[in-house]
């Protein structure tokens, strides 16, 4: 069976009948225009970005000059956290735009060719599914030699594919054996053009879901990775690296640890809202797709 | 090689069989969905293909456009041998050979605007005007089908079966073919709807000198458009002529049975498990057969021409 014909509009429609969505979708955009635009605005009106120092106001409290409070080196953590925003956001979209390239082309080549491509593939997924990102992380930088941004997502990304490609599979099985492909082949279309246009677009529904649950995980790890000190370095910010930094002052400055947390669990909080609700509308028969 | 004489489609003893499972642990007992089916379909005239659900009539159809594993046998089409062609060979023959399916909400691809659907093949084949007159070509093909030119940038949800019918045919006629399977094309459809189709396929089969093989578990519907019938019962053809014979002389019980059911009479056939039928030894039909003695089951009965172009499947003939 084809997966349900889903109209555009009634899903929007769906979605935002349903609040718990809706407010994960404000939760991200929220994360997104305070991480993006955030860090400019404060420079812009108050000149201050992620490493200006503070002298003589080191680990206070928070109050009105410094809402969040300062860390050890006197810069303020509401301007860090913005930036760290900015960086574990960037990181985290990077990471599932690699898993999601990777796992779009093996899945659709899988699914589609069958046979031995598929239980070739198939056995490189289940191989890598079994590698930990953050062992990765650390064979890539030490293979690099010191830790940086991009082996960050890549690491994220060469390992999150996994199970967003054993999804693109699954659909592109249900899908290739559905009418309309059967369709395209008695109108003697190439086997790329049915694959990229007519098995492709019906698969992508639960894939987008799929995939903006694993931006969530991907900030998740990110932070992890971060706080290892495997990830993003001082000076430059993560919510992961101000976490890390957090622990030798939690008993006395638990605003440090505090709000890097909390931003954290709120954004991933948000996109796997966001990601359920888009689920529940694209199919109402899934269990909890509520008010339908 | 064109040949402009003798029937435009030669179907000759097919064999389609399906294997369960396949792949690396695959196995088990193969299916034969249908069994040495022998049938020719001539340039502009209608074969109809009639039987129940299960009698392989729809496997012979998809078989012809390559989407059925053949086994053995030649479908033959205007000179081209369809079967072992190499896909690309294939491919180009969709210019010449199309199909209409049974499901209209399943054969559209939910995601393609009705436009792009009908052009989409004739455009990337890069036949005739189409690349350069896409739109005026599908507009003028929907209208031709009875839909409106705004149909173009809908998509196919927004049509009723019916409606999603004539796209599927526009689609297919975009191609230019001289041949068309029509796979049970208004068996999802009302009675009224049904109809409107049948007439536009015989408009169109007028106008452009289509040939058919119309397919459908409807005696009722296919004597009206058919010109021959090839009744099939359990992958077997078991009766095959002009519908005139057939319908007015039938002579096999099963086609007896299905025309009783078609003129209103209530179904009287038997139900019986058409898988177990392939196993048989004798006559596959023995076991339902109203006028099935005991020899009928003890030899398995040949297609035998009765009359001329008239043929039967039935022990009591041979």
């Amino acid at each position: 069976m084809p997966p349900p014909a889903s109209n555009p509009s009634t899903a929007l429609r769906r979605f935002l009948r349903n609040r718990l969505a809706v407010a994960g979708l404000a939760l991200v955009a929220a994360l997104a225009l305070a991480s993006l635009a955030g860090p400019l605005v404060v420079w812009t009106t108050t000149g201050t970005t992620y490493q200006t120092p503070f002298p003589g106001a080191e680990l206070s409290a928070p109050s009105w000059s410094h809402p969040l409070g300062t860390d050890r080196l006197g810069f303020d953590v509401l301007t860090r956290l913005l930036w760290g925003g900015m960086a574990s956001l960037l990181i985290a979209l990077a990471a599932t735009a690699i898993a999601l390239a990777i796992a779009l082309v093996l899945g659709l080549a899988a699914g589609y060719a069958g046979g031995w491509v598929d239980a070739a593939l198939m056995r490189l997924t289940d191989t890598f599914f079994a590698f930990p990102s953050i062992l990765l992380a650390m064979v890539l930088v030490a293979v690099a030699g010191k830790p940086s941004v991009a082996l960050v997502f890549v690491a994220l990304g060469a390992t999150g594919w996994t199970g967003l490609a054993r999804l693109v599979r699954a659909q592109v099985l249900t899908v290739r054996g559905a009418e309309y492909v059967n369709a395209a082949r008695a109108l003697g279309l190439s086997p790329l053009r049915i694959a990229f246009r007519h098995v492709l677009p019906n698969c992508l529904g639960p894939v987008a879901v799929a995939a903006t649950l694993a931006v969530g995980s991907n900030l998740l790890g990110e932070a992890g990775l971060s706080f290892l000190g495997l990830g993003v370095r001082d000076p430059f910010p993560s919510w992961g690296s101000m976490l890390a930094e957090s622990r030798s002052f939690f008993g006395d400055c638990p605003w440090l640890m505090i709000f890097p947390g909390l931003a954290i669990t709120l954004s991933v909080l948000g996109f796997n809202l966001a990601g359920d609700g888009l689920r529940d509308a694209l199919d109402p028969k899934a269990a909890g797709g509520g008010e339908e | 090689m064109t040949e402009t004489t003798g029937p435009l489609l030669t179907v000759r003893d097919l064999v389609v069989e399906y294997r369960p499972g396949g792949g690396l642990f695959g196995g088990g007992a193969s299916f034969r969905a249908a069994d040495r089916v022998t049938f020719a379909v001539e340039r502009g005239r209608t074969l109809g293909l009639v039987g129940e659900s299960g009698s392989g009539k729809s496997t012979v159809g998809r078989a012809i456009l390559g989407l059925a594993p053949v086994e053995a046998g030649s479908v033959l089409f205007d000179g081209i041998e369809l079967t072992g062609l190499i896909p690309a060979e294939r491919r180009r023959l969709a210019t010449r050979i199309g199909m209409l399916f049974q499901d209209p909400y399943g054969s559209l691809n939910p995601r393609m605007a009705v436009g792009e659907a009908v052009w989409e093949a004739p455009v990337a084949s890069g036949s005739g005007e189409w690349p350069v007159r896409r739109r005026e070509l599908a507009e003028e093909l929907l209208r031709r089908v009875g839909l409106a030119a705004d149909a173009l940038e809908r998509h196919p949800h927004e049509f009723s079966g019916g409606q999603r019918q004539r796209i599927a045919l526009a689609r297919a006629l975009a191609m230019g073919p001289e041949f068309l399977v029509l796979d049970e094309p208004t068996s999802a459809l009302d009675v009224s709807m049904a109809a409107q189709i049948l007439n536009l396929l015989g408009d169109l089969q007028r106008e452009r000198g289509l040939a058919y093989l119309l397919i459908g578990h409807d005696l009722a519907l296919v004597e009206k458009a058919a010109d021959r019938i090839a009744v099939m019962y359990a992958g077997l053809i078991v009766e095959e002529g002009e519908a005139d014979a057939v319908l007015g002389r039938p002579r096999h019980p099963y086609t007896r049975l299905l025309l009783e059911a078609a003129r209103g009479g209530r179904a009287r056939i038997p139900p019986a498990e058409m898988r177990g039928a392939q196993a048989l030894a004798g006559c596959r039909f023995a076991p339902r057969c109203p006028a099935a003695d005991g020899g009928c089951e003890e030899r398995a009965p040949e297609l035998i021409e009765t009359a001329p172009g008239h043929a039967v499947r039935c022990p009591r003939f041979g």
